[in-house]
């Protein structure tokens, strides 16, 4: 892993790995040569995993080492969130400077659901630009995992301007289910690398047709919605034509779950990237090419640059934006039911047919009114303002330790 | 040489305290405050409404006392006392009156102002709710020309498009019977809250080139939107910065004190700075080690959902892309850095600290946002008192003056030199 300054903007970006799904996908990312530009480090708890890092020394770090000895959270993301607490100001030294932070993990366990809370506020404060890309577990890991998920969602989605969480059903949807369960993990990690080289792609090339973070924060911002991304690459001497060629193979992603969520998307964030010799002829022929798979009414955002590494390869991505409900999410009503707690995440279709499950209420916590107990109640929106926030929302709070 | 002194006073009745200023307005000179008294409150006011009369009755009274005491006596001279009004029951709401010219001249005069006037204030309100202020926010010629002054123009009718505010009649006479109770005969002019910081805060830029003043008080917040020196929103969310305390009290298991002393306190900006990332907290002989970012997630969940609750608010009514100066945020909950921060990202526009301005040579540490309000209600009463002395020379309106109130600055600066624009 060689450290270089990125590309011809001279922007430094930091993806940064939680848990054992993020330390996976990274060690993905760290094979790929587009990603010799980005500073990657991975973050753990677990010993273990974080042995299993491509990564140098210095950029696996460690956490909770004197609490944890070098074992995980346990499922619990609130020692994520404190194990982020604990270092948080060597963190912050250690990020400033990026312009970009890209923070990738699964979330369902403990570190990383804990860590990415605690990781977006501090972000937020550093006012660094971030953008998470997060996985959420199988429908059948257990609603448990699903829970922690949608907590964890809950809480950055009020932190960060850029969340894309994307479902790991989606991930196998197009392989075939005999295809052995080590492969498809691979093939899953190898894909969100690519998401991520995409993504970089869009925020550090902007010489020909630009889309940047605002206009990634912009379709994002406070909206329930699903998302998917697709990256396709083909070199020139492939075929005649590799413009069609990389939008075939970005089509036929596994993250995009084919071409029929390009279909149903509300925005489409389209960006094409090519080496110098990139002609107007292979541009409009990609373009066209996505074009004919996008619906009838959906935003199409183009974002067409070229860069030295993509010299003799062309580079399609693809983020489909499927809007679930067309207002900003306000604030989530305390009796919100499981199901409607779903709709926060990008929850493949597949995973809300199990009603069953879906109808059982969640324990509500207690709530408590505190000092505005006798005082007159205060009703918005049918909540409560004098009840805490933070227990409407249902987001659990770390109250540390003694 | 005796020369006779104009007296104004201002009462500030909030919920973290009672606040009672003394100014003296002379001629050409700015205003200069020459007594104050200050008492705390703990829990009598609650949410800007008055929980406990009694204790409130006394601590008002001593307040009185401390600014009597301060100003050598001067108090009961007061020509005007200006008492600020806040509260969950505080409405307000955009009306127009339309109203055809029927002079010769076929231009626009002010009994036709007048009558524009009368008609808004003749307009039913809400069951049991009491007019506290009108403030004229434009007028509309012809139904095409807008215009911020339209005396003396031609034109067939004219439209005064006016913010009115409100509240509950029996809230708000709990708040003048005190004032009453402690031995003055006259009434107090109310003042929404909201309105005071156009007063001590915004400065005539601002005004003109649009602003959203935001007054986090302990108990409640207050906010008000300006533009072209018309006031189109106004309204009080009953969420204070003792929500902030009381969310931190909960979910962190402190008791209330204690996150009280901790926001007034900078122990949470310097454990941001110094990146720290654990806040140590000592309770008895122990002591806790609550991460940081707890804090922040609180705090910031509940500034953020107040921020929303105030910007939804606007979303109907188009006024946001007007306010080209951004926002002002002052009161008590402006000295938390976080909430500024805040402020500015949910409203996407800039935002500043707002602190009483003129008050370099007054007593006391007035320049503080805690003082907004009751600075801002004391440049109300002495803008009130310069139009009574104003009417009260003019001779023929003098009769008219016995009473003030409810039009904006800008209203006044069209109306005082014909007539008394004042409604009683």
């Amino acid at each position: 892993m060689t450290e270089a300054t990125a590309n011809n903007l001279n922007m430094k970006i930091a993806v940064l790995g939680l848990g054992c799904g993020g330390v996976r996908t990274l060690n993905a990312l760290a094979a790929l040569p587009a990603a010799d530009k980005l500073f990657l480090y991975a973050l753990d708890t677990d010993g273990q995993t974080l042995g299993q890092s491509k990564l140098p020394e210095t950029h696996r770090l460690m956490l909770d080492e004197q609490w944890r000895q070098g074992q995980g959270c346990g499922g619990d993301p609130l020692k994520g969130q404190r194990a982020i607490a604990r270092v948080r100001g060597s963190l912050e030294q250690q990020l400033t400077g990026f312009d970009y932070v890209i923070v990738v993990g699964g979330l369902g366990g403990g570190f990383a659901s804990g860590a990415v809370v605690a990781l977006s506020g501090l972000l937020s404060t550093m006012k660094i630009p971030a953008i998470h890309l997060l996985t959420i577990p199988f429908s059948w890991e257990g609603q448990a995992k699903r829970k922690i998920a949608d907590g964890a969602i809950a809480e950055i989605l009020n932190q960060t301007d850029c969340l894309m969480v994307l479902p790991n059903d989606l991930l196998f949807s197009v392989l075939s289910p005999e295809s052995p369960a080590r492969e498809a993990f691979l093939l899953a990690d190898g894909e969100i690398a690519r998401a991520i080289i995409a993504v970089a792609e869009i925020l550090t090339n902007r010489n020909i047709i630009p889309a940047d973070y605002s206009d990634l924060a912009a379709i994002l911002k406070e909206r329930k919605s699903f998302c998917s991304i697709g990256v396709g690459i083909a070199a020139l001497n492939e075929v005649q034509n590799p413009g069609e060629l990389a939008v075939d193979r970005m089509l036929s992603s596994p993250l995009l779950g084919g071409v029929g969520k390009l279909r149903e998307a509300d925005v489409i964030l389209i960006s094409l990237l090519g080496g110098p010799e990139l002609s107007i002829a292979q541009l409009q022929q990609s373009a066209a090419s996505v074009e004919k798979c996008c619906g009838e009414y959906p935003r199409i955002i183009l974002s067409a640059n070229t860069a030295e590494e993509y010299a003799n390869c062309i580079l399609a991505s693809a983020i489909a934006i499927k809007y679930t409900e067309k207002a900003k999410i306000k604030v989530r009503k305390k009796q919100s039911s499981l199901k409607e707690q779903q709709v926060v995440s990008p929850v493949p279709p597949e995973s809300e047919s199990s009603p069953e499950q879906l109808a059982l209420p969640l324990p509500q916590p207690p709530v408590d009114k505190g000092i505005f107990f006798n005082s007159v109640q205060v009703v918005y929106n049918g909540e409560d303002l004098d009840i805490p926030t933070f227990q409407r929302r249902e987001i659990p709070i770390d109250r540390g330790e003694n | 040489m005796f020369k006779r002194r104009n007296i104004v006073s201002a009462i500030d009745i909030g919920t973290s305290k009672i606040c009672v200023l003394v100014g003296c307005c002379e001629n050409d000179e700015p205003l200069s405050v020459i007594g104050r008294g200050e008492v705390s409150l703990s829990g009598e006011v609650v949410k800007g409404e008055i929980a406990d009369m009694e204790k409130v009755f006394e601590k008002f009274s001593a307040a009185l006392d401390l600014a009597d005491e301060s100003c050598g006596g001067e108090l009961n001279n007061a020509v005007l006392t200006a008492m600020s009004i806040t509260g969950c029951n505080i409405g307000s709401f955009q009306t127009s009156a339309p109203t055809f010219i029927n002079s010769n001249e076929g231009r626009v005069t002010m009994a036709d102002i007048e009558s524009a006037y009368s008609a808004i204030e003749q307009k039913p309100l809400p069951g049991n709710q009491k007019l506290l202020n009108t403030v004229d926010s434009y007028y509309l010629l012809d139904s095409v020309r807008r215009v911020r002054n339209p005396l003396d123009q031609a034109a067939q009718k004219f439209e005064l498009f006016c913010h009115v505010i409100y509240g509950d009649a029996t809230r708000i006479d709990n708040f003048t019977s005190l004032y009453r109770n402690v031995g003055f005969d006259d009434q107090p002019v109310l003042l929404f809250s909201g309105m005071a910081d156009l007063y001590g805060i915004i400065s005539p830029e601002e005004r003109e080139h649009g602003v959203l003043a935001v007054d986090m008080g302990r108990g409640t917040t207050e906010y008000i939107a300006i533009f072209n020196d018309g006031v189109f929103a106004s309204g009080v969310v009953p969420v204070g910065f003792d929500h902030v305390a009381n969310d931190l009290a909960i979910g962190l298991g402190l008791p209330i004190e204690t996150t009280r002393d901790l926001l007034v306190s900078n122990t949470i900006p310097q454990a941001v700075t110094s990146g720290s990332g654990i806040i140590q907290i000592k309770q008895g002989s122990q002591s806790r080690r609550i991460p940081l970012a707890s804090f922040e997630k609180i705090i910031d969940l509940r500034l953020r959902e107040l921020f929303t609750i105030i910007k939804n608010s606007f979303e109907d009514r188009n006024v946001l892309r007007n306010l080209a100066r951004g926002g002002v945020i002052t009161g008590g909950g402006a000295l938390f850095p976080r909430t500024a921060e805040i402020f500015q990202q949910t409203f996407e526009f800039p935002v500043r600290t707002g602190y009483p301005y003129d008050v370099e040579h007054n007593l006391g540490e007035l320049a503080n946002p805690r003082y907004s309000t009751v600075w801002g209600t004391l440049k109300f009463a002495e803008e009130q008192l310069k139009l009574m002395l104003q009417n009260r020379r003019q001779g023929m309106w003098a009769t008219l003056s016995g009473a003030v109130g409810n039009v904006g600055e800008s209203a006044w600066r069209t109306l005082a030199g014909l007539k008394n624009s004042i409604k009683i």
